[in-house]
Protein backbone atom coordinates (compact mmCIF):
# COMPACT_ATOMS: atom_id res chain seq x y z
CA UNK A 1 0.00 0.00 0.00
CA UNK A 2 1.57 3.61 -0.67
CA UNK A 3 0.05 6.24 1.43
CA UNK A 4 1.29 9.82 0.30
CA UNK A 5 0.79 12.21 2.93
CA UNK A 6 1.01 16.12 1.80
CA UNK A 7 3.74 15.70 -0.02
CA UNK A 8 5.95 19.13 -1.22
CA UNK A 9 8.73 19.44 -3.44
CA UNK A 10 10.51 22.79 -4.12
CA UNK A 11 13.06 23.43 -6.61
CA UNK A 12 13.88 27.00 -5.49
CA UNK A 13 11.07 29.08 -6.21
CA UNK A 14 9.14 26.65 -8.23
CA UNK A 15 7.02 24.41 -6.17
CA UNK A 16 6.90 21.18 -8.18
CA UNK A 17 4.69 19.74 -6.15
CA UNK A 18 2.52 21.69 -4.00
CA UNK A 19 1.00 19.40 -0.93
CA UNK A 20 -0.49 16.16 -3.01
CA UNK A 21 -2.47 13.30 -0.37
CA UNK A 22 -3.10 9.88 -1.59
CA UNK A 23 -3.86 6.04 -1.22
CA UNK A 24 -2.60 3.41 -3.72
CA UNK A 25 -4.08 -0.67 -2.48
CA UNK A 26 -2.13 -3.22 -3.34
CA UNK A 27 -3.08 -4.78 -6.57
CA UNK A 28 -4.08 -1.35 -8.34
CA UNK A 29 -2.55 0.24 -11.55
CA UNK A 30 -2.66 3.51 -10.64
CA UNK A 31 -2.20 6.12 -13.08
CA UNK A 32 -0.33 9.48 -12.08
CA UNK A 33 -1.89 11.97 -15.59
CA UNK A 34 -0.99 15.24 -16.13
CA UNK A 35 0.86 17.88 -18.55
CA UNK A 36 4.70 18.03 -19.01
CA UNK A 37 5.82 20.02 -15.90
CA UNK A 38 3.05 18.80 -13.81
CA UNK A 39 5.02 17.28 -10.92
CA UNK A 40 4.53 13.26 -12.16
CA UNK A 41 8.28 12.89 -12.24
CA UNK A 42 9.30 14.61 -9.55
CA UNK A 43 6.70 12.71 -7.79
CA UNK A 44 8.20 9.35 -8.48
CA UNK A 45 11.78 10.46 -7.58
CA UNK A 46 10.30 11.28 -4.18
CA UNK A 47 8.49 7.63 -3.74
CA UNK A 48 11.18 6.07 -4.85
CA UNK A 49 13.75 7.70 -2.78
CA UNK A 50 15.89 9.46 -5.25
CA UNK A 51 15.29 12.88 -4.13
CA UNK A 52 13.86 14.20 -0.53
CA UNK A 53 10.50 15.96 -0.02
CA UNK A 54 10.69 19.37 1.11
CA UNK A 55 8.00 18.35 3.44
CA UNK A 56 5.37 15.84 3.78
CA UNK A 57 5.74 12.42 3.87
CA UNK A 58 4.87 8.64 2.41
CA UNK A 59 4.64 4.99 3.46
CA UNK A 60 5.24 2.46 1.29
CA UNK A 61 3.98 -1.19 2.73
CA UNK A 62 4.58 0.82 6.10
CA UNK A 63 7.88 2.11 5.41
CA UNK A 64 8.71 5.69 4.82
CA UNK A 65 10.65 7.76 2.24
CA UNK A 66 12.17 10.02 4.85
CA UNK A 67 13.69 7.33 7.38
CA UNK A 68 13.66 3.88 5.17
CA UNK A 69 15.16 4.81 1.83
CA UNK A 70 16.94 1.68 1.53
CA UNK A 71 14.16 -0.56 2.58
CA UNK A 72 12.13 1.54 -0.15
CA UNK A 73 14.64 1.00 -2.43
CA UNK A 74 14.79 -2.34 -2.30
CA UNK A 75 11.03 -3.35 -2.50
CA UNK A 76 10.45 -0.99 -5.55
CA UNK A 77 10.97 -1.26 -8.90
CA UNK A 78 11.53 1.68 -11.34
CA UNK A 79 11.49 1.87 -15.43
CA UNK A 80 12.85 5.71 -15.97
CA UNK A 81 11.88 7.54 -18.66
CA UNK A 82 15.14 6.92 -20.30
CA UNK A 83 15.80 3.40 -20.40
CA UNK A 84 18.77 3.60 -18.39
CA UNK A 85 20.80 0.66 -19.63
CA UNK A 86 24.23 0.69 -20.57
CA UNK A 87 24.82 0.34 -24.10
CA UNK A 88 28.33 -1.27 -24.66
CA UNK A 89 27.50 -4.10 -22.08
CA UNK A 90 25.35 -7.34 -22.73
CA UNK A 91 21.43 -7.38 -21.48
CA UNK A 92 23.07 -9.93 -19.20
CA UNK A 93 25.90 -7.58 -17.84
CA UNK A 94 23.27 -4.74 -17.25
CA UNK A 95 21.18 -7.73 -15.54
CA UNK A 96 24.21 -9.02 -13.12
CA UNK A 97 24.46 -5.74 -12.15
CA UNK A 98 21.64 -4.50 -10.64
CA UNK A 99 20.61 -7.85 -9.82
CA UNK A 100 24.10 -7.32 -7.36
CA UNK A 101 22.84 -4.13 -6.29
CA UNK A 102 19.23 -5.58 -5.10
CA UNK A 103 20.80 -7.99 -3.76
CA UNK A 104 19.66 -10.94 -5.60
CA UNK A 105 21.70 -14.03 -4.60
CA UNK A 106 24.54 -15.59 -6.86
CA UNK A 107 23.19 -19.15 -7.01
CA UNK A 108 19.34 -17.45 -8.50
CA UNK A 109 20.94 -14.65 -10.61
CA UNK A 110 21.52 -16.22 -13.50
CA UNK A 111 18.88 -18.14 -13.68
CA UNK A 112 16.05 -14.91 -12.55
CA UNK A 113 17.94 -13.32 -15.74
CA UNK A 114 17.51 -16.39 -17.97
CA UNK A 115 13.88 -16.26 -17.00
CA UNK A 116 13.10 -12.48 -17.09
CA UNK A 117 15.17 -12.31 -20.51
CA UNK A 118 12.58 -15.05 -21.79
CA UNK A 119 9.30 -13.49 -20.60
CA UNK A 120 10.51 -10.49 -22.64
CA UNK A 121 11.80 -12.35 -25.68
CA UNK A 122 15.16 -11.16 -25.38
CA UNK A 123 16.83 -14.43 -24.51
CA UNK A 124 18.96 -14.92 -27.92
CA UNK A 125 20.00 -11.43 -27.81
CA UNK A 126 21.40 -12.14 -24.46
CA UNK A 127 24.70 -11.27 -25.47
CA UNK A 128 25.00 -8.63 -27.81
CA UNK A 129 25.86 -5.13 -26.76
CA UNK A 130 22.47 -2.49 -26.14
CA UNK A 131 23.61 0.01 -28.02
CA UNK A 132 22.80 -2.84 -31.21
CA UNK A 133 19.24 -3.02 -29.86
CA UNK A 134 16.09 -1.10 -31.29
CA UNK A 135 14.02 1.20 -29.07
CA UNK A 136 11.48 -1.37 -28.27
CA UNK A 137 13.97 -4.17 -27.07
CA UNK A 138 15.49 -1.52 -24.80
CA UNK A 139 12.47 -0.52 -23.28
CA UNK A 140 11.62 -4.00 -22.82
CA UNK A 141 14.94 -4.74 -21.31
CA UNK A 142 14.72 -1.66 -19.28
CA UNK A 143 11.21 -3.02 -18.37
CA UNK A 144 12.60 -6.28 -17.36
CA UNK A 145 15.29 -4.95 -15.21
CA UNK A 146 12.85 -3.16 -12.95
CA UNK A 147 11.23 -6.34 -12.67
CA UNK A 148 14.06 -8.38 -11.76
CA UNK A 149 14.03 -8.30 -7.63
CA UNK A 150 10.01 -8.99 -8.42
CA UNK A 151 9.13 -5.17 -6.85
CA UNK A 152 6.23 -5.20 -4.78
CA UNK A 153 5.91 -1.81 -6.23
CA UNK A 154 6.53 -0.63 -9.74
CA UNK A 155 6.90 2.51 -10.72
CA UNK A 156 6.60 2.91 -14.53
CA UNK A 157 7.29 6.69 -16.14
CA UNK A 158 6.30 7.15 -19.86
CA UNK A 159 6.62 3.56 -20.09
CA UNK A 160 5.40 3.34 -24.10
CA UNK A 161 6.81 6.87 -25.04
CA UNK A 162 8.52 7.20 -28.22
CA UNK A 163 7.58 3.62 -28.97
CA UNK A 164 5.83 2.22 -32.30
CA UNK A 165 2.05 1.43 -31.78
CA UNK A 166 2.86 -2.10 -31.67
CA UNK A 167 5.61 -2.25 -29.56
CA UNK A 168 3.97 -0.35 -27.29
CA UNK A 169 0.91 -2.06 -27.35
CA UNK A 170 3.30 -5.49 -26.44
CA UNK A 171 4.65 -3.38 -23.28
CA UNK A 172 0.85 -2.58 -22.74
CA UNK A 173 0.22 -5.97 -22.09
CA UNK A 174 3.31 -6.74 -20.27
CA UNK A 175 2.49 -5.03 -17.86
CA UNK A 176 -1.86 -5.92 -17.57
CA UNK A 177 -0.33 -9.72 -16.87
CA UNK A 178 1.68 -8.49 -14.58
CA UNK A 179 -1.27 -7.01 -12.43
CA UNK A 180 -2.94 -10.07 -13.43
CA UNK A 181 -3.93 -12.04 -9.98
CA UNK A 182 -1.03 -10.04 -7.95
CA UNK A 183 -0.98 -7.63 -5.14
CA UNK A 184 1.59 -5.51 -7.18
CA UNK A 185 1.41 -1.87 -6.98
CA UNK A 186 1.97 -0.68 -10.35
CA UNK A 187 2.07 2.85 -10.74
CA UNK A 188 1.92 4.86 -14.11
CA UNK A 189 3.13 7.84 -14.69
CA UNK A 190 1.55 9.33 -18.30
CA UNK A 191 -0.16 11.52 -20.29
CA UNK A 192 -1.48 8.74 -22.82
CA UNK A 193 -4.57 8.89 -22.24
CA UNK A 194 -5.79 5.85 -23.70
CA UNK A 195 -3.39 3.84 -22.44
CA UNK A 196 -4.44 4.75 -18.42
CA UNK A 197 -7.77 4.19 -19.51
CA UNK A 198 -6.94 0.38 -21.19
CA UNK A 199 -4.01 -0.08 -18.06
CA UNK A 200 -5.74 1.81 -14.86
CA UNK A 201 -7.90 1.28 -12.15
CA UNK A 202 -8.19 4.40 -10.77
CA UNK A 203 -6.23 7.57 -12.01
CA UNK A 204 -5.19 10.71 -10.01
CA UNK A 205 -4.16 13.90 -12.40
CA UNK A 206 -1.49 16.55 -11.22
CA UNK A 207 -1.46 19.74 -12.59
CA UNK A 208 0.69 22.73 -11.21
CA UNK A 209 1.61 20.30 -8.76
CA UNK A 210 -1.74 19.93 -7.34
CA UNK A 211 -4.31 17.01 -7.65
CA UNK A 212 -6.99 17.87 -9.02
CA UNK A 213 -8.86 15.11 -9.55
CA UNK A 214 -8.73 11.25 -8.44
CA UNK A 215 -11.00 7.86 -8.75
CA UNK A 216 -11.66 5.72 -11.46
CA UNK A 217 -13.02 7.02 -14.67
CA UNK A 218 -16.58 6.41 -13.45
CA UNK A 219 -16.27 8.35 -10.33
CA UNK A 220 -14.16 10.91 -12.09
CA UNK A 221 -16.99 11.48 -14.48
CA UNK A 222 -19.65 11.15 -11.83
CA UNK A 223 -17.71 14.18 -9.81
CA UNK A 224 -17.34 16.72 -12.62
CA UNK A 225 -20.57 16.15 -14.29
CA UNK A 226 -22.46 15.50 -11.36
CA UNK A 227 -24.01 12.14 -11.85
CA UNK A 228 -24.50 9.94 -14.89
CA UNK A 229 -26.61 9.73 -18.16
CA UNK A 230 -28.09 6.46 -18.99
CA UNK A 231 -29.43 6.48 -23.09
CA UNK A 232 -32.54 4.14 -23.52
CA UNK A 233 -33.52 3.42 -27.11
CA UNK A 234 -37.32 3.07 -27.12
CA UNK A 235 -39.59 2.12 -30.45
CA UNK A 236 -42.95 3.75 -28.61
CA UNK A 237 -42.51 6.82 -26.30
CA UNK A 238 -45.67 8.04 -25.01
CA UNK A 239 -47.07 10.19 -22.65
CA UNK A 240 -47.85 7.90 -20.28
CA UNK A 241 -44.25 6.37 -20.24
CA UNK A 242 -43.21 9.78 -19.56
CA UNK A 243 -45.52 10.39 -16.56
CA UNK A 244 -44.80 7.09 -15.31
CA UNK A 245 -40.69 8.66 -15.47
CA UNK A 246 -41.92 12.13 -13.59
CA UNK A 247 -42.66 9.92 -10.28
CA UNK A 248 -39.61 8.64 -10.19
CA UNK A 249 -38.20 11.25 -7.73
CA UNK A 250 -34.10 10.13 -8.24
CA UNK A 251 -34.35 11.04 -11.56
CA UNK A 252 -32.74 14.67 -11.95
CA UNK A 253 -33.65 15.60 -15.53
CA UNK A 254 -34.56 13.74 -18.70
CA UNK A 255 -35.81 14.30 -22.41
CA UNK A 256 -36.58 12.02 -25.36
CA UNK A 257 -35.03 13.00 -29.28
CA UNK A 258 -34.72 10.93 -32.37
CA UNK A 259 -35.75 7.63 -30.35
CA UNK A 260 -33.00 8.28 -27.44
CA UNK A 261 -34.48 8.77 -23.98
CA UNK A 262 -31.48 10.70 -22.14
CA UNK A 263 -31.53 10.69 -18.06
CA UNK A 264 -29.74 12.26 -15.40
CA UNK A 265 -29.20 10.06 -12.44
CA UNK A 266 -26.54 9.91 -10.23
CA UNK A 267 -25.85 6.27 -9.71
CA UNK A 268 -26.93 4.41 -12.88
CA UNK A 269 -25.59 1.32 -11.37
CA UNK A 270 -27.93 1.86 -8.67
CA UNK A 271 -30.34 3.58 -10.66
CA UNK A 272 -30.70 1.68 -13.89
CA UNK A 273 -32.86 -1.24 -13.18
CA UNK A 274 -35.63 0.84 -11.16
CA UNK A 275 -35.52 2.91 -14.60
CA UNK A 276 -36.24 -0.19 -16.61
CA UNK A 277 -38.65 -1.86 -14.25
CA UNK A 278 -40.43 1.39 -14.57
CA UNK A 279 -40.16 1.93 -18.08
CA UNK A 280 -41.15 -1.86 -18.87
CA UNK A 281 -44.08 -1.70 -16.70
CA UNK A 282 -45.65 1.59 -18.39
CA UNK A 283 -45.50 -0.52 -21.87
CA UNK A 284 -42.21 0.74 -23.39
CA UNK A 285 -40.47 -1.12 -26.01
CA UNK A 286 -36.65 -0.79 -24.86
CA UNK A 287 -34.25 -1.55 -28.19
CA UNK A 288 -31.19 -0.78 -25.97
CA UNK A 289 -29.82 0.47 -22.72
CA UNK A 290 -26.72 2.16 -22.17
CA UNK A 291 -24.70 4.10 -19.68
CA UNK A 292 -23.07 7.36 -21.71
CA UNK A 293 -19.19 7.24 -20.60
CA UNK A 294 -17.22 10.42 -20.64
CA UNK A 295 -13.58 9.29 -21.89
CA UNK A 296 -11.07 9.88 -19.52
CA UNK A 297 -9.68 12.44 -22.23
CA UNK A 298 -12.98 14.31 -21.70
CA UNK A 299 -11.77 14.17 -17.73
CA UNK A 300 -8.80 14.92 -17.68
CA UNK A 301 -9.19 18.00 -20.16
CA UNK A 302 -12.51 19.31 -17.71
CA UNK A 303 -9.26 19.03 -15.12
CA UNK A 304 -7.03 20.08 -16.76
CA UNK A 305 -7.56 23.59 -18.02
CA UNK A 306 -4.83 25.80 -19.21
CA UNK B 1 31.52 -3.09 0.02
CA UNK B 2 30.00 -5.67 -2.34
CA UNK B 3 28.23 -3.12 -3.60
CA UNK B 4 31.32 -0.32 -4.27
CA UNK B 5 32.59 -3.80 -5.69
CA UNK B 6 29.84 -4.48 -8.06
CA UNK B 7 29.83 -1.18 -9.26
CA UNK B 8 33.51 -0.80 -9.74
CA UNK B 9 33.25 -4.11 -11.84
CA UNK B 10 30.60 -2.79 -13.97
CA UNK B 11 32.15 0.75 -14.95
CA UNK B 12 35.39 -1.14 -15.54
CA UNK B 13 33.89 -3.41 -18.18
CA UNK B 14 32.41 -0.25 -19.61
CA UNK B 15 35.34 1.48 -19.77
CA UNK B 16 36.93 -1.46 -21.78
CA UNK B 17 34.96 -1.07 -24.68
CA UNK B 18 35.20 2.94 -24.66
CA UNK B 19 38.48 3.70 -26.15
CA UNK B 20 38.17 7.66 -25.90
CA UNK B 21 38.41 6.73 -21.88
CA UNK B 22 40.95 3.32 -22.25
CA UNK B 23 43.33 5.19 -24.51
CA UNK B 24 43.68 7.67 -22.49
CA UNK B 25 44.51 5.55 -19.52
CA UNK B 26 46.99 3.34 -21.54
CA UNK B 27 48.73 6.41 -23.46
CA UNK B 28 50.27 7.73 -20.13
CA UNK B 29 51.61 4.61 -18.70
CA UNK B 30 53.35 3.79 -22.16
CA UNK B 31 54.88 7.32 -22.59
CA UNK B 32 56.46 6.95 -19.16
CA UNK B 33 56.42 3.62 -18.23
CA UNK B 34 58.71 2.89 -21.38
CA UNK B 35 59.05 5.64 -24.09
CA UNK B 36 60.93 7.73 -21.06
CA UNK B 37 62.90 4.50 -19.71
CA UNK B 38 63.76 4.13 -23.20
CA UNK B 39 65.09 7.56 -24.30
CA UNK B 40 67.32 7.37 -20.96
CA UNK B 41 68.77 4.12 -22.03
CA UNK B 42 69.86 5.30 -24.90
CA UNK B 43 71.30 8.98 -23.53
CA UNK B 44 72.42 7.36 -20.24
CA UNK B 45 75.96 5.92 -21.19
CA UNK B 46 77.14 8.80 -23.26
CA UNK B 47 75.52 11.03 -20.08
CA UNK B 48 77.61 9.17 -18.08
CA UNK B 49 80.60 10.34 -19.41
CA UNK B 50 79.88 14.00 -20.77
CA UNK B 51 77.76 15.42 -18.02
CA UNK B 52 77.05 13.36 -14.37
CA UNK B 53 75.15 16.23 -13.35
CA UNK B 54 72.82 16.48 -15.78
CA UNK B 55 72.42 12.73 -16.17
CA UNK B 56 71.65 12.91 -12.31
CA UNK B 57 68.78 15.82 -13.01
CA UNK B 58 66.79 13.97 -15.84
CA UNK B 59 66.28 10.70 -13.39
CA UNK B 60 65.29 12.98 -11.33
CA UNK B 61 62.78 14.61 -13.11
CA UNK B 62 61.78 11.16 -14.38
CA UNK B 63 61.48 9.85 -11.66
CA UNK B 64 59.00 12.55 -9.84
CA UNK B 65 56.85 12.00 -13.18
CA UNK B 66 55.57 8.90 -11.80
CA UNK B 67 53.43 11.35 -9.20
CA UNK B 68 52.25 12.99 -12.14
CA UNK B 69 51.09 9.87 -13.56
CA UNK B 70 49.06 8.68 -10.60
CA UNK B 71 47.54 11.95 -10.43
CA UNK B 72 46.86 12.14 -14.26
CA UNK B 73 45.94 8.10 -15.10
CA UNK B 74 42.80 8.28 -13.15
CA UNK B 75 40.95 11.88 -14.41
CA UNK B 76 39.64 10.67 -17.71
CA UNK B 77 38.17 7.94 -15.93
CA UNK B 78 36.68 9.66 -12.22
CA UNK B 79 35.74 12.42 -14.34
CA UNK B 80 33.44 10.19 -16.36
CA UNK B 81 32.30 8.56 -12.98
CA UNK B 82 29.22 10.67 -12.43
CA UNK B 83 29.01 13.00 -15.81
CA UNK B 84 29.54 10.47 -17.99
CA UNK B 85 26.36 8.57 -16.32
CA UNK B 86 24.32 11.82 -16.89
CA UNK B 87 25.66 12.58 -20.20
CA UNK B 88 24.37 8.75 -21.08
CA UNK B 89 21.55 9.04 -18.65
CA UNK B 90 22.04 5.80 -17.30
CA UNK B 91 21.84 7.37 -13.65
CA UNK B 92 18.52 7.52 -12.60
CA UNK B 93 18.58 3.49 -12.24
CA UNK B 94 21.47 3.42 -10.65
CA UNK B 95 20.46 6.49 -8.21
CA UNK B 96 16.97 4.37 -7.51
CA UNK B 97 19.09 1.28 -6.48
CA UNK B 98 19.24 0.01 -3.16
CA UNK B 99 23.20 1.05 -2.57
CA UNK B 100 24.22 3.83 -0.27
CA UNK B 101 25.50 6.93 -0.84
CA UNK B 102 29.24 5.84 0.42
CA UNK B 103 29.56 2.61 -1.32
CA UNK B 104 28.38 4.16 -5.13
CA UNK B 105 30.92 6.77 -4.32
CA UNK B 106 33.55 4.26 -2.88
CA UNK B 107 33.02 2.09 -6.21
CA UNK B 108 33.16 5.33 -8.89
CA UNK B 109 36.46 5.45 -6.86
CA UNK B 110 38.08 2.50 -7.10
CA UNK B 111 37.42 2.23 -10.72
CA UNK B 112 39.70 4.69 -10.99
CA UNK B 113 42.08 4.27 -7.97
CA UNK B 114 43.30 0.79 -8.93
CA UNK B 115 44.34 0.55 -12.89
CA UNK B 116 46.34 4.31 -11.97
CA UNK B 117 48.34 2.69 -8.91
CA UNK B 118 48.83 -0.78 -10.39
CA UNK B 119 49.97 1.13 -13.79
CA UNK B 120 52.01 3.24 -12.32
CA UNK B 121 53.87 0.48 -10.10
CA UNK B 122 54.11 -1.18 -13.62
CA UNK B 123 55.86 1.67 -15.03
CA UNK B 124 57.84 2.34 -11.96
CA UNK B 125 59.48 -0.95 -12.30
CA UNK B 126 60.26 -0.75 -16.12
CA UNK B 127 61.17 2.21 -15.53
CA UNK B 128 63.93 1.27 -12.69
CA UNK B 129 64.86 -1.83 -14.38
CA UNK B 130 66.20 0.52 -17.89
CA UNK B 131 67.53 2.99 -15.96
CA UNK B 132 69.92 0.46 -13.75
CA UNK B 133 70.52 -1.57 -16.65
CA UNK B 134 71.68 1.31 -18.37
CA UNK B 135 74.28 2.30 -15.79
CA UNK B 136 75.51 -0.45 -15.21
CA UNK B 137 74.78 -0.27 -11.47
CA UNK B 138 71.89 -0.23 -9.22
CA UNK B 139 70.68 3.20 -8.75
CA UNK B 140 67.44 2.97 -8.39
CA UNK B 141 64.64 2.83 -6.47
CA UNK B 142 66.41 5.17 -3.87
CA UNK B 143 64.71 6.35 -0.90
CA UNK B 144 63.25 9.45 -2.18
CA UNK B 145 62.12 7.07 -5.46
CA UNK B 146 60.48 4.63 -2.64
CA UNK B 147 59.40 7.91 -0.96
CA UNK B 148 57.39 8.93 -4.03
CA UNK B 149 55.92 4.90 -4.43
CA UNK B 150 54.78 5.55 -1.26
CA UNK B 151 53.26 8.86 -1.92
CA UNK B 152 51.56 7.10 -5.17
CA UNK B 153 48.39 5.82 -4.15
CA UNK B 154 47.97 8.77 -1.86
CA UNK B 155 48.38 11.33 -4.08
CA UNK B 156 46.09 9.02 -6.61
CA UNK B 157 43.33 9.13 -4.12
CA UNK B 158 43.38 12.45 -3.67
CA UNK B 159 42.62 13.46 -7.23
CA UNK B 160 40.21 11.10 -7.61
CA UNK B 161 38.03 12.48 -4.80
CA UNK B 162 38.32 16.00 -5.91
CA UNK B 163 37.28 14.49 -9.72
CA UNK B 164 34.47 12.51 -8.73
CA UNK B 165 32.92 15.11 -6.49
CA UNK B 166 33.79 17.46 -9.25
CA UNK B 167 32.09 14.88 -11.52
CA UNK B 168 28.69 14.59 -9.12
CA UNK B 169 27.97 18.28 -9.27
CA UNK B 170 28.14 19.40 -12.93
CA UNK B 171 26.59 18.57 -15.95
CA UNK B 172 28.80 16.71 -18.44
CA UNK B 173 32.15 14.50 -18.95
CA UNK B 174 34.30 17.46 -19.96
CA UNK B 175 33.28 20.06 -18.17
CA UNK B 176 34.09 17.57 -15.15
CA UNK B 177 37.92 16.63 -16.61
CA UNK B 178 38.86 20.75 -17.41
CA UNK B 179 38.37 21.39 -14.03
CA UNK B 180 39.67 18.47 -12.14
CA UNK B 181 42.65 19.32 -14.85
CA UNK B 182 43.79 22.00 -12.16
CA UNK B 183 44.24 19.58 -9.62
CA UNK B 184 47.62 18.48 -11.52
CA UNK B 185 49.00 21.72 -11.16
CA UNK B 186 50.38 21.31 -7.59
CA UNK B 187 51.73 17.86 -8.21
CA UNK B 188 53.57 19.26 -11.17
CA UNK B 189 55.33 22.08 -8.65
CA UNK B 190 56.67 19.21 -6.22
CA UNK B 191 57.90 17.03 -9.67
CA UNK B 192 59.96 20.17 -11.05
CA UNK B 193 61.10 21.17 -7.68
CA UNK B 194 62.38 17.37 -7.51
CA UNK B 195 64.17 18.14 -11.08
CA UNK B 196 66.09 20.69 -9.57
CA UNK B 197 67.46 19.46 -6.54
CA UNK B 198 65.12 20.62 -3.97
CA UNK B 199 63.71 17.25 -2.52
CA UNK B 200 60.67 17.51 -0.28
CA UNK B 201 60.84 13.71 -0.61
CA UNK B 202 63.77 13.81 2.20
CA UNK B 203 63.00 14.32 6.49
CA UNK B 204 61.02 16.12 7.63
CA UNK B 205 59.12 17.04 4.45
CA UNK B 206 58.59 13.37 3.53
CA UNK B 207 57.03 12.68 6.57
CA UNK B 208 54.96 16.19 6.77
CA UNK B 209 53.60 15.70 2.76
CA UNK B 210 52.81 11.52 3.52
CA UNK B 211 50.44 12.48 6.63
CA UNK B 212 48.97 15.54 5.28
CA UNK B 213 47.78 13.89 2.09
CA UNK B 214 46.93 10.92 3.93
CA UNK B 215 44.29 12.77 6.26
CA UNK B 216 43.15 15.17 3.14
CA UNK B 217 42.54 11.37 1.54
CA UNK B 218 40.16 10.64 4.56
CA UNK B 219 38.87 13.86 5.36
CA UNK B 220 38.20 14.76 1.48
CA UNK B 221 36.45 11.34 1.54
CA UNK B 222 34.03 11.64 4.16
CA UNK B 223 33.03 15.39 2.61
CA UNK B 224 32.69 14.17 -0.37
CA UNK B 225 29.58 11.39 0.89
CA UNK B 226 28.18 13.74 2.90
CA UNK B 227 27.98 16.25 0.13
CA UNK B 228 26.78 13.63 -2.58
CA UNK B 229 23.00 14.18 -2.55
CA UNK B 230 21.28 12.12 -5.23
CA UNK B 231 19.35 15.25 -5.76
CA UNK B 232 22.61 17.22 -6.83
CA UNK B 233 22.76 14.20 -8.93
CA UNK B 234 19.64 14.24 -10.22
CA UNK B 235 18.54 17.72 -10.97
CA UNK B 236 21.79 17.82 -13.47
CA UNK B 237 20.43 15.53 -16.07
Amino acid sequence: MIRVKNLVKHFGDLKAVDGITFTVENGEIFGFLGPNGAGKTTTIRMLSCIIRPTSGNAYLNGYNILDNPMEIRSMVGILTENPCLYERLTPVANLDFFGKLYDIPKTIRATRIDEILEMFDLQDRKFEKVETFSKGMKQKLALARSLLHDPQILFLDEPTSALDPKTAKGVRDYIKKLSEGGDKIIFICTHNLTEAEYLCDRVAVIDHGKIVGIGSPEELSRDIWKGEQVEIAIKNYDSHIEQSLKQLNFIKNFEYQDHILRIDVNDTSKDNPRIVETLVKSGAQIVSVEIKRHSLEDIYLNLVRD
Amino acid sequence: MRKAIAVMKKDFNEIKKNFQVFGVMIILPIIFGVVYPLILYFIIPSLVLEDPAALNMIINMFSGFFLLMAISIPVVVAADSFAGEKERKTIEALLAAPISDAELFLGKVLVSFLPAVILTYISAIIYCSLVNIALGYFLLPNSAFWFQMALVPLFALLGIEITVFISVRVKGFREAQQLAGVIIIPVLGIVMLNAFNISVFVAPWNYILLISIGISDIALYSLAVKKFGRENIISKI
